[in-house]
């Protein structure tokens, strides 16, 4: 998983005075954004949806999904919506249940990645010499493992059953990009009068990095945060469609794959709900991903707030 | 699980076909208006490119009874294992001492214009030696003449299927394989062949087959500059989307063969396979496992025909017996008493499958001319019933607690089913009785190898407790048998003489088994004298194999394969239909009957 660069913007003159950066608070701020247009609306009604289907749609359900070969791929109805699978499954059940690797995983991904990549562009960018040095070769390995390959392999020892360790890995493999741009930001902020200042009162370099430094880039990393998840849930799902990542979990993945390589899916329209339903979930939630982003743009990006 | 070799698969993304289509040879449409491209898959494995021209290689990019040969075909008769249809082989008979006299094509010629000669079959055998495929009791081969050629077996011993397995001999030229073979390699062999109690001579029989055993890698490897064919084809092109064969000129039976080129696709996996099918891009194809409403798209489209045939092979699910618990034949009586096979064959094998009703270790259809309707009733047929499962596994110090069972140790008993990528009637099946087992108790998931080798390579490595495995391989009883308490279970036949090894052995089973109905019974033992039993000895044999196997259940079959498979008559005609034996070997072997004519 590769994190997507997005255009930086454009460095701010000055630290803006502390206290006064969200009037009224960062969730009033917050919430202003993101009701602004129909759209975020609309970004954020999905989002929720799906973290709700996440969190509580497995206690809606047995943990044993009921089975039934008299009902193989069974048109849809009032008893199954989306109708049912090659063992006769809900592909409702299938998909509600499945959501809450894909998310998991896919928060963990990005959570890690932005961790990882913000803490390591900061420091390389903020210390330069030896660090930068030390940490910028890092950065360049980190970009030169190539991220699917070595989750197949993993995949040999590991069988990736938590979402945890799925999303620990994908995070792991996919921060580089991140660090990069954030080093390079570092290095642009690091030479304005606020930092200057902060380094003349002597305040340490953990304040400095995270009090002074943070708050500036912070726009670009919630971005990427965002954008992470994205990757990684088209990552996860990517390797388990391809039947590369044992299938021992019930996700979204899993269920691409069957429906293709045993349901005959894509040649059989008796089976094409079964394929659409994580499909469509998937588009679903990437839109609301997207339609949510600029409203964190605007978030951090007091100037926009201003438009 | 595709194909009559009931092999191979791997996982690939939809686009594929569509790829293959774009990189294929081109022009079907107007070359194949005259019959002259015959369009099908390879029923043995997918194309590997960069793979050599070897049959010997497990990827080798040779087609058989295309461009590779064996000196017969299999009739698959119920009745007769040995009867085969001729290929290099004209004719052949036994002698009174057991040997096989083989008598070659006449005509047959290489397809660089060399004759088919003994020479190319003695070398061919002894590189048969190499691969561990040779007759089970053959000790050497005479050249009789060079068309003519005797194969003996070891003094002593007897093998009920010597015709059978003699001519299934893969025949390579020897002006391209004869250099590999030292000049000593029939001497080393008649060494490996000892079985006797000399210790000096033991100790040369097994250095003898270490040799051998090396040899067979580096045969195995050989990479032939080109393809020298005896067969109806010979290969000319392959790239990663197909193989292109043109027509042998030096074929010894050219005007039956209608196709002037053969395109076998590639395909990874059985999905594939079913696009070429619903596209009708196949003229035939082997068969192919699939759910019901992909059989309806297939045969919905102009020209496709299913052509069904007995298939003497049922998919089971083994255990490695040296995996707590499923060594104690409780646990594995319980899990059967669990499985409901009519609904998992409905979820797996749909269109192509029988639920298994006597647990035999033979197919169903066959076992009524083996065991009397005494010996039938007495089976147990393990129908569903939770509670005898429950029984069961409380009699073996298992306890239920929350829903779920416990090991006699406390720990929670979870289970996993390994099944291949690729493999839709596995993968579908496996899932289903995921769900089963879990809903019983056990929570059991379904991990899905990403192919066949790996497959198979974890299990020779005892990493799979439970698997899936193809049993009731026929029309033999014997190599029924040799599914289970054969090489997988450490048990192989030298000669009549019967070895257990730990190489090898996955399943792991008892050597032997105190039955209350028959007394001690060495299934192993009983499986390698059994090739060498015929009549009333070979049915007393298979009944005490049957009862072992139902008591025992070394392994659970699932369901029987039924052959299904498909042509297509838009561009040829006159497929072996009602010609069950025959439908059960490669389109080649058809050519050769005389069947497939162009429109």
């Amino acid at each position: 998983m590769t994190t997507a660069a997005t255009e930086l913007p454009a460095p701010s003159v000055g630290r803006p005075p502390r206290g006064r950066r969200y009037r009224g608070g960062l969730l009033a701020v917050a919430g202003k954004a993101l009701l602004r247009t129909p759209g975020r609306v609309a970004g954020v009604v999905i989002i929720v949806g799906f973290a709700v289907m996440g969190f509580v749609g497995p206690w809606l359900y047995p943990h044993n999904l009921p089975v039934n070969a008299n009902a193989i791929y069974a048109g849809p109805s009032l008893a199954h919506p989306l109708g049912t699978d090659f063992e006769g499954t809900d592909v409702l059940a299938l998909l509600v249940t499945g959501a809450r690797y894909v998310l998991l995983s896919a928060v963990v991904a990005g959570f890690v990645a932005v961790v990882v990549g913000t803490t390591i562009g900061l420091v390389a960018g903020y210390l330069r010499g030896l660090a930068d040095l030390g940490l910028s070769r890092f950065t360049d390995f980190a970009l030169t493992v190539p991220g699917i390959p070595l989750l197949v392999v993993l995949s040999t020892v590991y069988r990736f059953t938590s979402p945890y360790m799925m999303g620990v890995v994908l995070g792991l493999t996919g921060w580089g990009g991140l660090a990069r741009a954030v080093r390079s930001q570092a290095l642009s902020l690091r030479e304005r009068p606020f930092l200057e200042a902060a380094r003349g009162l002597g305040l340490p370099l953990r304040h400095i990095l995270w009090r002074e430094l943070l708050p500036n880039i912070a726009p670009y990393v919630a971005m990427n945060l965002l954008l992470a998840v994205i990757g990684s849930i088209y990552a996860e799902t990517g390797l388990f469609f391809l039947g590369v990542l044992p299938a021992q979990v019930n996700n979204w993945g899993v269920m691409l794959n069957l429906a293709v390589f045993s349901a005959g899916a894509i040649g059989s329209p008796q089976a094409l709900t079964y394929l659409l339903a994580p499909l469509v979930s998937i588009l679903l939630l990437t839109l609301g991903i997207v339609l949510v982003l600029d409203a964190v743009d605007e978030m951090f990006n007091p100037r926009l707030r201003t438009l | 699980m595709h194909t009559s070799l009931w092999k191979k698969a791997l996982a690939l993304g939809a686009v594929a076909p569509m790829l293959l289509a774009a990189c294929s040879s081109g022009g079907k449409a107007a070359s194949a208006s005259n019959g002259g491209i015959f369009t099908t898959v390879n029923e043995a494995h997918p194309i590997t490119a960069g793979a050599p021209m070897n049959p010997f290689n497990a990827s080798g990019n040779t087609f058989d009874s295309y461009d590779q040969l064996e000196l017969g075909y299999s009739a698959f008769s119920p009745t007769n294992p040995n009867a085969s249809f001729p290929a290099l082989a004209a004719s052949w008979s036994l002698g009174a001492n057991g040997s096989l006299t083989v008598h070659l094509q006449p005509k047959a010629r290489w397809s660089n214009g060399a004759p088919v000669t003994a020479r190319d079959v003695k070398d061919s055998v002894a590189i048969a030696f190499t691969q561990g495929t040779q007759p089970s009791n053959l000790a050497s081969v005479t050249i009789l003449g060079q068309k003519e050629i005797r194969f003996n077996t070891i003094p002593g011993t007897t093998n009920q299927l010597f015709t059978a397995e003699v001519l299934a001999t893969t025949v390579v030229p020897a002006s391209v394989y004869g250099k590999e073979l030292p000049s000593n390699i029939w001497s080393t062999i008649t060494a490996s062949t000892y079985t006797g109690s000399n210790p000096a001579r033991a100790a040369a029989a097994r250095k003898a087959q270490a040799t051998l055993t090396a040899l067979g890698k580096k045969i195995a490897a050989f990479a032939p500059a080109k393809d020298v064919s005896a067969g109806p084809f010979v290969l000319v092109r392959l790239n990663p989307g197909e193989a292109l064969l043109t027509a042998n000129p030096y074929f010894w039976a050219r005007s039956k063969i209608a196709p002037k080129e053969v395109v076998m696709r590639n395909y990874t996996g059985n999905q594939q396979i079913w696009n070429y099918l619903i596209a009708g891009q196949l003229d035939a194809a082997p068969y192919t496992a699939m759910p019901t409403n992909v059989l309806d798209e297939i045969l919905r489209t102009a020209g496709n025909k299913e052509l069904k045939s007995p298939a003497y092979v049922a998919a089971s699910l083994a255990f490695d017996e040296k995996d707590y618990p499923y060594g104690l034949t409780a646990v594995r009586q319980a899990i059967a008493y669990v499985l409901n096979r009519k609904q998992i064959t409905k979820v797996g094998e749909s269109v192509s499958g029988q639920p298994v009703r006597y647990q035999t270790g033979i197919i169903d259809s066959i076992a009524p001319k083996w065991l009397s309707h005494q010996e039938l009733a007495s089976l147990n047929p393990y129908s569903l019933d939770p509670a005898k499962a429950a029984a069961l596994l409380k009699s073996a110090h298992f306890t239920k607690r929350g829903g779920q069972w416990y090991l006699p140790s406390g720990k929670p008993w979870t289970m996993s089913i390994e099944s291949v990528s690729g493999f839709s009637d596995w993968i579908a099946a496996g899932k289903f009785m995921a769900s089963e087992l879990s809903s019983f108790g056990i929570p059991t998931t379904e991990s899905i190898a990403p192919d066949y080798a790996t497959y198979l390579a974890n299990l020779a490595k005892g990493d799979y407790p439970v698997a899936f495995w193809l049993t009731a391989l026929g029309p033999s009883v014997a190599d029924a048998y040799d599914r289970i308490w054969g090489p997988n279970d450490g048990f192989v036949a030298v000669g009549n003489t019967v070895q257990h090894h730990t190489a090898g052995n996955w399943m792991n089973t008892p050597t032997s088994y105190d039955l209350p109905s028959i007394g001690r019974v060495q299934p192993g033992t009983l499986t390698g004298e059994l090739t060498a039993l015929t009549g009333s000895a070979a049915k007393a044999a298979v009944a005490k194999l049957a009862a072992a196997d139902n008591a025992e259940l070394p392994v659970i079959g699932l369901w029987d394969y039924v052959n299904v498979q498909f042509v297509n008559d838009k561009h040829f005609t006159d497929w072996p239909v009602g010609k069950p034996g025959l439908l059960n070997d490669p389109a080649g072997v058809w050519m050769m009957q005389g069947y497939v004519h162009a429109k």
